[in-house]
This record gives structure tokens, C-alpha cells and sequence, in this order.
């Protein structure tokens, strides 16, 4: 008997406490920059897009999510002509933004993602590519490659050059 | 004898060096400047192992592995501290000026250098100065390069230069500048320079139509297959993406290709990306399918003529044979060539000799070659024909103590001797360099001076040079004897039977036959194109042609007799030719990339190929079986009923497992990408392909490695080619698990047989063919990069005759009333009465030349 | 003959004699008499007046004549060869210079009684491009000597080197000769079994085959107790770097760097000996305490260190080691063939680091990194020839002994006065 009165006071003590609903969507969550939310692909500091179609996102994903296609300027700079993840199946666990060499791959905040056609959950290159450059500002891959592009100041040696 | 390492013993065999010894064993020591076909030279430092030379030594040493030689008693220890220490700073020296390329590094995920820094634990990068930086040259439309990625391995300059022979590629400069490549931009001259993209260990050098149509190494689908380009039979990988093919490397095999392949065999199979009939076609016209088997089925109902094809698979050719009837079946070549074929089949089983693999070519110790350029038309035997010259250098440093693995000691102490080599050709050829005597006879004498060759060692009277080239075979504990059909002439054959026979058993005899499917379609029977011609001028009937090509491997002229006296014309291939807009029926075939498929090279030897790039379309056997009202739904089915109808062929079937050995599988266990399409727990395009003739799967589903049975597997475990080691019985030894294929000829099996005369003309010049290497034929420049490396079609007479025929140099003419293909050109270096051409097979052995109009 | 009879003949203005003016001083006495003896009579006498090889490596020159074969012995076809090594490249090394100008008879002499001794029908005298007059000596020394009648059947010339430091190795040095780079061979097969062309080849340095005739006049008695030690013979001795008189000095073998350096004006700079090298560029730093060191090979090596050409280097207290580092490295990363990993790219990484602690600019890694490079790459074997550890010797010995002055260039650069020092190597750059 006890018990019973017990649980009453307990549960309807609640009828009188603060509700604690957030009114989402007009209030939306405060999520911390390191949320493992939407995928983006950012560019480096001079706008050109940072990926350089390694595969080492697609190979390190998990579910096999990501689809990359390498393609080559002219000048040698390597880009992906293709670029495609599946969110139907990404986890966002964020193995893609640690493997990728050149902080192109990023995932955000973002987690408003649901949509009503599986098909719209294919995202190709444009609705990943974003105008700047994510979380890592400042670095630019091909500054520490070797493989010349254009633009690219680098003064090969003479192999003929007897000194020094 | 014994040795201990990492705390096993071995039983070793003596005579090697450590590193060859440990790798034969299964134990892995990073090294990067040895190669099992390079020898050991000691210029990397990696392979420093720990050793102690017997059990008294408690201190030991710090030594390179592959320059210490292998004795009894020897303790080694890969792991000790002192000799991972020294590695990992061999790594980090390297990792000094290696760019940060990976990402953008067509190498990476088989690159050899990724696996020993990762091997050697290096990390962090300590040191802070400024990487060099090289310039790059253009290679040509094989080779990528990226100097800056260089390790200084010395590996491609050895290859390049001492392997293969090439002279236009170079090392200079000194300490951290030293560049190798080519000095001025341009396509490497060797035949054999593709191989760099396996040879060097990171990506300095790489297959350059892959790097164009680039996926990583862990997204393609590795199929084994064999090259179809020259009757050598070279085993390859095939690599597939995307429903287009990426590359092709070499898959080892310890007889016929080692190591190392051509760059026509490398670059060939690209034909298959080339423009391609996608469906059936009447005159030209496209006609749905429904339409083209109903055709097909009216055709065969009035009892069709069959043309096989040496461009077709063994069941193309028998399917075919099936359908219209032994005594229906031609070859799609001149009598000449279908009677030369079947005569080699017929001399390989006499015997006495042995029948040579290439790797019997590159030990031989005396070698003849009666007319044939080896470099144009069985290049892969070229270059083992280039090692077997090396022997009597081996030997003099084997006299001075100096062991057949330290090569450039051998190279020093060897003196620059020759094995005893003749090459007896009618105008210079690439191998002369290596050539004891390099001899120079026109094409009817090349017979006559073999025949000297017989005669002198049989003892009877015989022309200087002839009695010195007997004594040297005679001399000889293996000695060599090739001839071919690169001359179009049976006699170099004949007189390679005759000299094998006085040599006895102890010889070894190469036939090469012109094509991958020559030697199948002969051991099928089939006489020539001239019998087909007047069969039909006899009975008009319908026929079947496995080649749209025929005109260019079959004298022109007769083929038009044939197309004249059919009824109607029924083509099946897979690229477009001369006869595809002609034919009243036209079927596209799967190329031969896209099916499985049985070659017999020209030792007799039965691969099997499987189907390397996905294609609806489906191979020629698939479309005839049924018209003959046949139930065959797989290869296995139709390989059945071929053993059954080809006693002589039975073993075929033996030439790899059949589909219920599977699942075999073809792609890497870390294939990305495959839900990136999926849409509602499907793949858009359904189940995996599915490929009933073979065990192999299109999944990652099956056995991987050294799990498959040899004739289905494409890696030895380790990512790179450099590991392709770790696959044989001992370096350079056989595949484990037994070198793949089936000998179908045993000598000393068939009888003798009647000697083939060649004909003689009157009318015209003889045709002299010329071989190249990079093209043999217009399937061959289907491919693109081939195409771009091929030189043009050639026409060349000796000045004397042109005269005679008021010919200038840059003449266009016109062969037997054709146009050439290539304006004439005057060289010395043809024998008066004769005209060199490229696809001399579409001419036959004589030709009349006269000026256009 | 002097107690000097290396350079006792030698002009005061140092222009080679001609053939009559070195008969009238005696010379070709000894080819005759080593003519009279059998070949292996004459590395007897080599052998026993103790004659080390002076190029450096110090193995005794009878014991390497006695590894040649006999004519028509050997396997294969062809002669035996004698190379005389005149590629003088190390740093501090200017004796055979000296030789080659003013006294190429006396090398012909040697060479013609080496090649006697070792079978050989055919010899070379490799010498470097740059002495010229050297060359034009030794040349027509040859030239006059074959008019005379003198060479007895010995096809032998001069080949001016078209290499760099690395070919006064000897297997480098016969690569060269056979028309490709540079590149040492591994040893086995010795030259002796396998060497130029593949023939039997002995290759001897110019100061050694010079003190030949000197032993057969002498006898080896007289010779060996021409030195102070076991190891026979005088030796051209050097003194360069902060002496206020460098220069050569012939000398008994374990004479002492005092005696050389009193014979060379004593210190300059402040006056204080710091260190000094033994044996040119490639060899480990000394201090004071082996002023008295009797300088020969064996000596020097109980001492830890080489005796090498015996060309001393000298650092006063006022000279920067660090700098004299640096420069060595320079040198040696620059004269590396690009051959084996260590020398490839550990020298020119030390060069730079090098120049790095001149600047001021070099990091606490960096120091690590120049222990790893002489304790990985400086032990025998380690890479693929003695380049590397003979330039790992100046280094491995300069981190001990001036620990101090690299830990204050790490703080704040080079501490030592360079005013009057030129701007350095005018190519700029360092390695």
C-alpha cells in the first residue's frame, strides 16, 4: 500500500514541474562544431576545391557510401568528376573527414537531413561542394605535394649542374 | 644446406644470395634494389639483416642480404634491434625528399614503397629542410613519370638497359640529384619499356592509359587472362572498373612469361575500349537481334561454309566447325599458312626435340634462328632470347668465382662473352647486337643455310659458317632451334625439323606460329581460304566468317573470289573490318577480354582466359552452339563437347578448373563504393554480375590470394608487384600450386610427315612481311595507345628494282592493283626481288607492283 | 740518396727533369735491377721493407701484388693491368701533385717495376683532370722513356679522369675507366680476380708506386729503417688550415704533428692547436694529447683513428669546427655518387643541417639527426663504399669533441669571429 501511494506522489509530482520540451523546429538544438552531421566538401583558401580523388574516404567507409571518380586538369591537378555519397546509408561516423589527406571531406553540424524520396538522399558533387573552406582553414594540399600544377612555383634541380 | 632464420631452420639450396634465399622460403625481408630477374646489386641498404656466421659467433653483423652469399650453418636475424633500426633509418633517408604524393599518386594502394615504410614503422617526419624537385619528361602515351617521387632504387635503368637491351634511357646527375628516364621527350624505342610501370616500386613511372582512366587498385576487378597478341600466350592480369578495362599487368608464370611482358600484350586489350559493333547489321545497316537469329538460323538451314579465324578462341573456331562440318571448316588464312601451321603442330610431335618454353629459350646455351624476327613477332621470346645470350658471361664469372646473382660483378667478370648465338634473317634485325652471327640471307636461302647447318652435323660437306653454327649446337648441352611463320615460307621450319633430328633429343625447338589462335585452328584442321574459295566456286553456299578482318590475313584477291561464290556472308567478331559493312549478316562478339576462352601458344600449351571486362554481348561460341541446335550454356558444357569430339584436345579441359571450383574472387576484399548507388536495400543494377563459364565471381564473395587455384589467381597476397615473389616456389621457380595451361604436344608422339615445299613464282616480287613490334596486325592499332605508338604502315624496295620499275622514292603504287598503304621507300637493306610490307599476310607470297595512276 | 730520396731529387723550381737529367741523377737503376729479379722476388722485397699503400686504406702494396696471377693463368682472355691512382681529391691532400709535376720519372720508375712484379702488360695512370701540368709531365715522361727504349714492352699512358672525388676509389676508378659512371663495385670479386675489363687489375696510389724504385736501391732493409716505426719507408706529409706555413714535408713515417707543425711555422689564428686531422678531410679530429702521436697506420689506429693520406688538417682555437664540419660535408654530400641510400641522401641532409647551425637556424632535431646520421651510416658496411664513412669520421669525432660549440650555435649561432672569412662558397647554396 505504501508502495502505491509512493509512486502516485512520484509521478504526479511531475504534473507540476517545468516542462523541459524543446519547441523544435522553431527553437532549434545549439549543436558543438564537432556534431558529425551533413558531409560537405570544402575548397582551400583560393577557392579551388581541395579534393583531390584520393579514394581514401571511400575506402575507409564503413557501409561502402561513398562513390569517387579521379579525373586531371590538364596541368596534372587531380579532382573528382564524380563524387557521390549515399546518405540511405551513411552513419556519419566521420571516418571519411579523419582519412582525408587534404581536409577536403568535413562533416558539419547539420543534421536536418530527412527528405521523403530515397532517390533525393543521393548526393552528388554539387550539393556537397560548399563555397569555402570548413573547419581547416588555411591549408592547401598541393603547397605540400610534390606533383607540379599550375601556378605551382617550384625550381627543379639540374641533374647536369655539376655544383653544387 | 642449413640455416637458421628467425629462429627456424631451412633446408636452403647453396649457390644464392640470403635475400633470395629468405624470400624462396616465404620470409619477408624489406628490400627494394633486388628483382628475381635483376639480380642482386646492394644499392638500397634496406635488406640488412643480422648475421652470425655459425654457432660459435655471438656478436654476428650487420649485412645487406642480397649481396651476402647463403652458407651452411649461417644464423640470420631479420627482427634483431639493430638491423630494424638501421632499416627504419634507410626509410626515413628516403622519406627525406619522397614528396607527400600519396593522394595524388597513381601508386598508391600497390605501391612497394608504401608497404616498407609502414613495414619499417616510420610516422613523423623529423627532418625540416626543403624536398628536391626534379623536371619530368614526356615518356610517350605508355609511361607516366614523376621524378620527384625517385627512391634511387637503380631498378628501371637495370631493367631498361641491361634486361631489355634499350639504350634511350639514362641516369645522370650525382648524389640526391641523380634522374633516370628518357633525356629528350619521346616514346621509349624498347618494346618492352611498359614493364617499368611494375618495375619501379613507387610511382615514378606508371601505366599511363590507367592513369587516364585511373581507379585505385583496391576498386578493381582482377581477372587472369591471356594476352592474345603473338602465339606466346603470356599470362596477364586484367583489371577492371567500371565497366571499362584500366590496365594490364603481368601475372607470373615460371615457363612462359616470368616477369615481363611486351607493350603489345600491355597495351592490346585496350582495343576492347575502341569503337565496337553493338549490335547485329545487314550491309551495314543496324537489324534488332531477333531479326540477325533468324537470319543466322535461314543461313545455317541451307548448309553453311565455315571460315575459322586465328584471331578466335579454340571454342569459337570448334563451335563453328561443329556447325558446318568437318569437311565444311576452313581457316580464315592463305593454304600456305593454314598448311605451315598444321606442319609445325606435326614437327612439335615428331620430335626428337624438346619442345622450348620462353623460359628454355632464355637458358639456352647455343641458339639458331632460321628467318624469324622474333622481336616483331613473338616479342616476350625476343627478350628471354636476350638472357640465354648472357650464359657464356655467367660462365667465365662462375670460373672467376663470381655467382650468378651479384649481375653486375657478372657483367665486369664475364668479359662481355656470348653464348653462341646465329640469327640468320634478310635484313637487320634487333637481336643482332646479341648475335654471335648476325647473318644476312634472303628469305628462300634461310632454309638453305639451315639445311647446311643439318648437313654439317650429320658429317657431310657444308659452307664455312654453317659447319662453325653446327659445331657451337653440337658444342651445346641445350642447344636452341627457332623458326616461325614470320617469313610466310614453310622452309625455315622444315629445316629446323631437319637439324633438331641430327641434334637428337638434347635439342630444343621454338615453332612460332603468327597468331594466339593459330595453333588451336590447326589442331582443329581447316585447310586454307583457296580451297574454301574454290569449294564455293564449286557450290555456292552461304558462309561463315569468324574475322571481319580476313582481307588482312588472307590474300586479298581470294577472299574476294569467296565473298564472290557465297551465297550469303555471315561475319561474327568483335571489332569492325574490311568485310562488316559487306556482310549480308553481321554478329558483334565479345572481345576476348570478355569471355572465357582457350589459347594454345606455340609450345602446345592449353590456357585458359577469363573474361577481365563485363559485356552483353556474348562470345561467338555462345551464338553458334545453339544454330546447330546444341544445349552448351556454359564453357564447361562446350569444353565437354570439344573433348569429346577432339580426342587430340581432350586435355583442354585439364587447362584451368572449371566453374564449380569457385567463387574465385575478382575483387579486392576493400572495394569501395558499392552502396553509394543503392537505393532501398538494392543495387540499382540488381545481383552481381553473374559469370557462368568460370569459378570466378564479380564480388569480393570468394577465395582471395594464394586461396585460388593458380590458373584463377591474380596476387600473391601483397599489394604490389614487387611482391609477386611471394607466388612462386622459390624465386623464379613455377606459380605454387604448379605453372597453369595443359601441354597438348608430347614429342616423339606423331609421325613424321611429308616436308612442305614453298612455292615459286615468276610473277611479281616475293613479299618480304615486316614485323612490328607494337602492332601486328589492325586489331592491334584498335587500341588506342598502341595506335599512337605504332609506327605507319612501311613499303620498301631496293633501289635496284624500284629503277628497274621507274620508281622513285615517296612512289604511291599500287599492289596487285590495290593502293598500298604507305608510299615506297628504297632500302639497301632488302634483298633485290623482293618488296617488304607491313600485313604481307593479305597479300600471299607474291605481288605485283607497278606506280598509281 | 738522402734520407729523403721521395723528394730529394726533386728541382728547386719544381719542373720535371728530363730523361737525361734523371739517368745522370741515378734514375732507372732500380727498374734495371728489378728486371733482373723474378716477379715474385720483387713483392719478396716489397713485402719485407714494409711498404703500406699511401692512398689512403694503407694495405701493404707487396701483399696486393701478390694476389695477381701469373700470364694466362686466369680464366678468359686478355692482360693483367696496373693502374696508378692520381684522382688526389680529398680535401687537405696535395701530395701526389707534387710527384706528378716534379718527379714523373721516378713514378714511371715505379710503375714499370710494379708492373714487372705483377705480371702486367698494360698500364694506366689515371689522373685527375684539373693537374695539368701533372699530366703533361707524366706524359712526356712516358714519351721519353718509350723513344729510349726504357718501357721493355709495357703498353702504358695517361687517361685524365673525366670523374670526380668518388673515382679515386679503385673500383670506382676502374668503372670509370671502362667508359661508365662512377660507381664503386662490391668487394668480393677484388680487382686482383676481376677488374678492369673483368682482368686481374692492381691499382696503386702515386706516392707509393714512387717510393718502388727506392726499395729496390735501397734494399728493404735500408728502406724500412728509413722510418721511425714498423711501417717502412718516408712519407710526403701535409700541413694545411691554421699553420702559418702549409706545405709538404717529406719525413720518416711516425714522425709527429708536433715536429710537422714546428715544421710548418707552428699555429697561426690564435696560436692554439685546437684539433687537427690526421689524414685529410675524411678522418676523425685529434687533440693536443696526440701531439706526440707517432703518425703512421698502426699507431693511429690503436688511437681510434686514420691515418689515411697523412695530409694533416689544423684548427686553432680562434676557427669555427663547426664551420670546418660543414665545409667537409658540403664537399663529400656533393661528391656523392647517388649510388646507396646512407651517402645519397643522409650526406646532403647532414650538409644542410650543417648549414643550418652556421646560420643559427638549426633545431634541437637537428642535432639528433646528425648522431643518427654518424652512429646509422658511419660503421663499416653500412653503405655501399668508404665515402660515407670517411665523411662520418670529421663528423662523429667533431659532435664529441666540440659538444659544446654545436650546443651554442644551437643557442645562438655561430660564436666564433668570421669577419675576415670570405662569403663562402661562391656558388651559394649548400649541398
Amino acid at each position: 500500500m505504501r508502495g502505491i501511494i509512493d509512486s502516485f506522489l512520484r509521478v504526479g509530482r511531475m504534473v507540476f514541474a517545468p516542462t523541459k520540451t524543446r519547441e523544435y523546429p522553431e527553437v532549434k538544438p545549439v549543436l558543438p562544431p564537432r556534431t558529425r552531421g551533413r558531409i560537405v566538401l570544402t575548397r582551400d583558401p583560393d577557392g579551388q576545391e581541395r579534393c583531390v580523388a584520393c579514394n581514401l574516404c571511400a575506402a575507409v567507409c564503413p557501409v561502402d557510401c561513398i562513390e569517387v571518380v579521379k579525373a586531371e586538369t590538364p596541368d596534372g591537378r587531380w579532382y573528382p568528376e564524380t563524387f557521390r555519397i549515399n546518405f540511405a546509408r551513411c552513419i556519419f561516423c566521420g571516418f571519411c573527414e579523419e582519412a582525408c589527406p587534404t581536409s577536403a571531406i568535413q562533416l558539419t553540424p547539420d543534421v536536418e537531413l530527412a527528405d521523403y524520396d530515397r532517390g533525393f538522399l543521393q548526393y552528388e558533387k554539387p550539393d556537397l561542394l560548399i563555397a569555402g573552406e570548413g573547419k581547416h582553414p588555411g591549408y592547401r594540399y598541393w603547397d605540400v605535394a610534390g606533383k607540379a600544377i599550375a601556378g605551382k612555383v617550384q625550381a627543379p634541380v639540374d641533374p647536369k649542374d655539376l655544383c653544387p | 644446406m642449413k640455416i637458421t632464420v628467425n629462429g627456424r631452420d631451412l633446408t636452403v639450396e647453396p649457390g644464392h644470395d640470403l635475400l633470395t634465399t629468405c624470400l624462396s622460403h616465404g620470409i619477408e625481408v624489406p628490400h627494394f634494389c633486388w628483382h628475381g630477374d635483376l639480380g642482386s646489386v646492394g644499392a638500397c641498404r634496406l635488406c640488412a639483416v643480422k648475421v652470425f656466421d655459425d654457432p660459435d659467433d655471438t656478436t654476428g653483423r650487420l649485412e645487406m642480404a642480397c649481396t651476402t652469399p647463403v652458407r651452411d650453418g649461417q644464423r640470420v636475424e631479420v627482427m634483431a634491434p639493430e638491423a630494424e633500426r638501421f632499416r627504419a633509418r634507410i626509410i626515413e633517408w628516403l622519406m627525406v625528399n619522397h614528396p607527400h604524393d600519396c593522394a595524388v599518386c597513381e601508386e598508391g594502394g600497390a605501391c612497394h614503397l608504401q608497404d616498407m615504410v609502414v613495414a619499417s614503422g616510420h610516422r613523423h617526419r623529423r627532418v625540416s629542410v626543403a624536398k628536391r624537385v626534379h623536371r619530368n619528361v614526356d615518356h610517350g602515351p605508355f609511361l607516366t613519370q614523376e621524378m620527384n617521387r625517385c627512391i634511387g632504387c637503380y631498378r628501371c635503368l637495370r631493367f631498361y638497359r641491361d634486361h631489355a637491351g634499350g639504350r634511350d634511357f639514362e641516369v645522370i646527375g650525382a648524389h640526391d640529384r641523380v634522374w633516370f628516364g628518357r633525356t629528350e621527350p619521346g616514346a621509349l624505342d624498347s618494346p618492352f619499356a611498359g614493364n617499368l610501370a611494375e618495375v619501379c616500386p613507387t610511382g615514378v613511372f606508371d601505366d599511363r592509359w590507367w592513369s587516364r582512366h585511373y581507379a585505385r587498385p583496391w576498386d578493381m576487378a582482377a581477372t587472369p587472362a591471356i594476352c592474345t597478341h603473338c602465339a606466346v600466350g603470356c599470362n596477364i592480369t586484367l583489371f577492371e572498373h567500371g565497366g571499362t578495362l584500366r590496365k594490364v599487368q603481368n601475372r607470373t608464370h615460371g615457363a612462359v612469361n616470368g616477369s615481363f611482358l611486351c607493350d603489345r600484350g600491355r597495351f592490346g586489350p585496350m582495343a576492347a575500349e575502341a569503337e565496337r559493333p553493338l549490335f547485329p547489321s545487314r550491309k551495314g545497316g543496324e537489324i534488332p537481334w531477333v531479326e540477325a537469329v533468324a537470319d543466322a538460323r535461314a543461313l545455317v538451314a541451307q548448309g553453311a561454309v565455315g571460315i575459322g579465324s586465328p584471331r578466335a578462341s579454340l571454342e569459337a573456331n570448334f563451335a563453328l566447325r561443329r556447325l558446318v562440318g568437318e569437311d565444311r571448316f576452313f581457316a580464315g588464312v592463305s593454304d600456305d599458312e593454314a598448311a605451315l601451321v598444321r606442319r609445325m603442330a606435326e614437327i612439335l610431335r615428331a620430335g626428337p626435340g624438346r619442345i622450348a618454353s620462353v623460359r628454355d629459350i632464355g637458358r639456352a646455351d647455343a641458339a639458331l634462328v632460321l628467318g624469324e624476327d622474333l622481336t616483331g613477332t613473338a616479342p616476350r621470346a625476343a627478350l628471354a632470347l636476350r638472357q640465354a645470350a648472357r650464359g657464356a658471361e655467367k660462365r667465365l664469372a662462375a670460373e672467376k668465382g663470381v655467382p650468378e646473382w651479384m649481375d653486375a660483378a657478372v657483367r665486369v667478370a664475364g668479359e662481355g662473352r656470348r653464348s653462341p648465338i646465329a640469327l640468320v634473317t634478310p635484313r637487320p634485325d634487333a637481336l643482332d647486337e646479341v648475335a654471335t652471327w648476325p647473318l644476312r640471307r634472303p628469305p628462300a636461302e634461310v632454309a638453305a643455310f639451315g639445311r647446311a647447318v643439318a648437313a654439317a652435323l650429320r658429317g657431310e660437306p657444308a659452307e664455312p659458317q654453317a659447319r662453325e653454327v653446327a659445331a657451337a649446337l653440337a658444342a651445346a648441352n641445350a642447344p636452341l632451334l627457332v623458326a616461325g611463320a614470320g617469313l610466310g615460307l614453310a622452309g625455315p621450319a622444315e629445316a629446323m625439323a631437319e637439324i633438331a633430328r641430327a641434334l637428337g633429343p638434347k635439342a630444343m625447338v621454338a615453332l612460332f606460329p603468327p597468331e594466339a589462335g593459330s595453333l588451336g585452328l590447326a589442331l582443329l584442321g581447316g585447310a586454307g581460304i583457296d580451297h574454301a574459295a574454290r569449294a564455293l566456286e564449286a557450290e555456292p553456299r552461304p558462309v561463315i566468317v569468324l574475322d571481319a578482318a580476313l582481307p588482312d590475313r588472307a590474300p586479298a584477291d581470294t577472299v574476294e573470289r569467296l565473298m564472290a561464290a557465297a551465297t550469303t556472308v555471315m561475319v561474327l567478331d568483335w571489332l569492325n573490318g574490311p568485310l562488316s559493312a559487306r556482310a549480308d549478316l553481321m554478329l558483334p562478339v565479345s572481345a576476348p577480354v570478355e569471355a572465357a576462352g582457350t589459347w594454345i601458344n606455340h609450345e602446345g600449351r592449353a590456357q585458359r582466359s577469363f573474361a577481365g571486362r563485363p559485356s552483353d554481348l556474348v562470345p561467338a561460341w555462345r551464338l553458334l552452339a545453339p544454330l546447330c541446335g546444341g544445349t552448351e550454356t556454359t564453357l564447361d558444357e562446350m569444353l565437354a563437347a570439344l573433348a569429346h569430339d577432339c580426342p587430340d584436345l581432350a586435355a583442354v579441359t585439364q587447362a584451368a578448373p572449371g566453374a564449380a571450383a569457385g567463387p574465385v574472387a575478382r575483387l579486392p576484399a576493400r572495394a569501395s563504393g558499392r552502396t553509394a548507388r543503392d537505393l532501398a536495400g538494392r543495387l540499382p543494377d540488381g545481383q552481381p554480375r553473374q559469370d557462368a563459364d568460370s569459378a570466378l565471381v564479380w564480388s569480393m564473395e570468394g577465395a582471395h590470394g594464394l586461396d585460388a587455384p593458380p590458373a584463377l589467381r591474380t596476387d600473391a597476397g601483397h599489394h604490389s608487384a614487387s611482391g609477386a615473389w611471394a607466388g612462386t616456389d622459390g624465386v623464379g621457380g613455377p606459380v605454387t600450386g604448379g605453372d597453369p595451361g595443359v601441354l597438348l604436344l608430347h614429342p616423339g608422339t606423331g609421325a613424321a610427315g611429308q616436308p612442305l615445299a614453298d612455292r615459286t613464282g615468276t610473277e611479281g616480287l616475293a613479299v618480304l612481311p615486316l614485323h612490328d613490334p607494337f602492332a601486328a596486325s589492325a586489331a592491334d592499332r584498335a587500341s588506342p595507345p598502341l595506335a599512337e605508338r605504332a609506327p605507319r604502315p612501311r613499303l620498301l624496295m631496293h633501289p635496284g628494282d624500284a629503277a628497274h620499275l621507274g620508281l622513285a622514292e615517296g612512289a604511291l603504287v599500287l599492289l596487285d592493283g590495290v593502293p598500298a598503304p604507305a608510299p615506297l621507300a628504297l632500302d639497301a637493306s632488302v634483298p633485290p626481288g623482293h618488296v617488304a610490307l607491313t600485313g604481307a599476310r593479305g597479300h600471299g607470297l607474291f605481288v605485283t607492283v607497278e606506280a598509281a595512276p | 740518396m738522402t734520407d729523403l730520396p721521395l723528394t730529394g731529387r726533386a728541382r728547386p723550381d719544381r719542373k720535371p727533369h728530363t730523361l737525361a737529367e734523371w739517368r745522370a741523377l741515378g734514375g732507372y737503376a732500380a727498374v734495371e735491377r728489378a728486371r733482373a729479379m723474378a716477379p715474385s722476388e720483387v713483392i719478396d722485397w716489397v713485402e719485407a721493407a714494409n711498404l703500406n699503400g699511401r692512398g689512403g686504406a694503407g694495405f701493404p702494396a707487396g701483399r696486393k701484388w701478390r694476389f695477381m696471377p701469373e700470364r694466362g693463368t686466369t680464366p678468359g682472355n686478355g692482360p693483367n693491368y696496373l693502374i696508378v691512382n692520381g684522382d688526389e681529391m680529398e680535401p687537405g691532400a696535395f701530395k701526389d701533385r707534387f710527384l706528378l709535376e716534379a718527379l714523373p720519372h721516378q713514378l714511371l720508375e715505379g710503375a714499370l717495376i710494379a708492373a714487372h712484379a705483377t705480371h702486367c702488360d698494360e698500364a694506366i695512370v689515371l689522373i685527375r683532370d684539373e693537374y695539368r701540368p701533372g699530366i703533361a709531365a707524366v706524359e712526356r715522361a712516358i714519351d721519353e722513356a718509350r723513344n729510349a727504349g726504357l718501357l721493355g714492352g709495357l703498353h702504358i699512358r695517361v687517361h685524365p679522369s673525366a670523374g670526380r672525388y668518388i673515382v679515386g676509389e679503385e673500383t670506382a676508378l676502374i668503372t670509370a675507366l671502362e667508359g661508365h659512371r662512377a660507381v664503386p663495385r662490391k668487394r668480393p670479386p677484388f680487382p686482383a680476380q676481376s677488374g678492369l675489363w673483368g682482368r686481374p687489375t692492381t691499382v696503386n696510389n702515386v706516392e707509393t708506386i714512387s717510393l718502388v724504385p727506392h726499395v729496390l736501391t735501397l734494399g728493404p732493409q735500408r728502406f724500412r729503417a728509413l722510418s721511425r716505426t714498423e711501417e717502412g719507408g718516408t712519407k710526403l706529409y701535409g700541413v694545411s688550415g691554421r699553420v702559418k706555413r702549409p706545405g709538404l714535408f717529406e719525413a720518416p713515417m711516425g714522425t709527429t704533428a708536433r715536429e710537422l707543425i714546428e715544421r710548418a711555422g707552428g699555429i697561426s689564428g690564435d696560436g692554439t692547436l685546437r684539433a687537427f686531422q690526421p689524414g685529410g678531410g675524411a678522418s676523425r679530429f685529434l687533440g693536443p694529447d696526440h701531439l706526440d702521436t707517432p703518425l703512421d697506420f698502426g699507431h693511429l689506429a690503436r688511437a681510434g683513428a686514420m691515418f689515411g693520406t697523412g695530409m694533416l688538417i689544423v684548427l686553432d682555437g680562434s676557427a669555427c669546427p663547426v664551420g670546418l664540419i660543414a665545409r667537409h660535408m658540403r664537399f663529400y654530400a656533393r661528391e656523392s655518387c647517388g649510388w646507396c641510400t646512407p651517402c645519397r641522401e643522409g650526406l646532403p641532409l647532414a650538409a644542410k643541417i650543417l648549414h643550418a647551425f652556421e646560420a643559427g637556424t638549426a633545431r634541437p632535431e637537428d642535432l639528433d639527426l646528425l648522431h643518427m646520421t654518424a652512429a646509422e651510416a658511419g660503421p663499416r658496411g653500412r653503405s655501399f663504399c668508404d665515402l660515407m664513412g670517411g665523411a662520418m669520421a670529421p663528423l662523429a669525432s667533431g659532435l664529441e669533441m666540440f659538444a659544446a660549440e654545436f650546443a651554442a650555435h644551437l643557442a645562438g649561432g655561430c660564436p666564433h669571429d668570421k669577419t675576415h672569412l670570405s662569403g663562402g662558397c661562391p656558388h651559394g647554396g649548400t649541398a
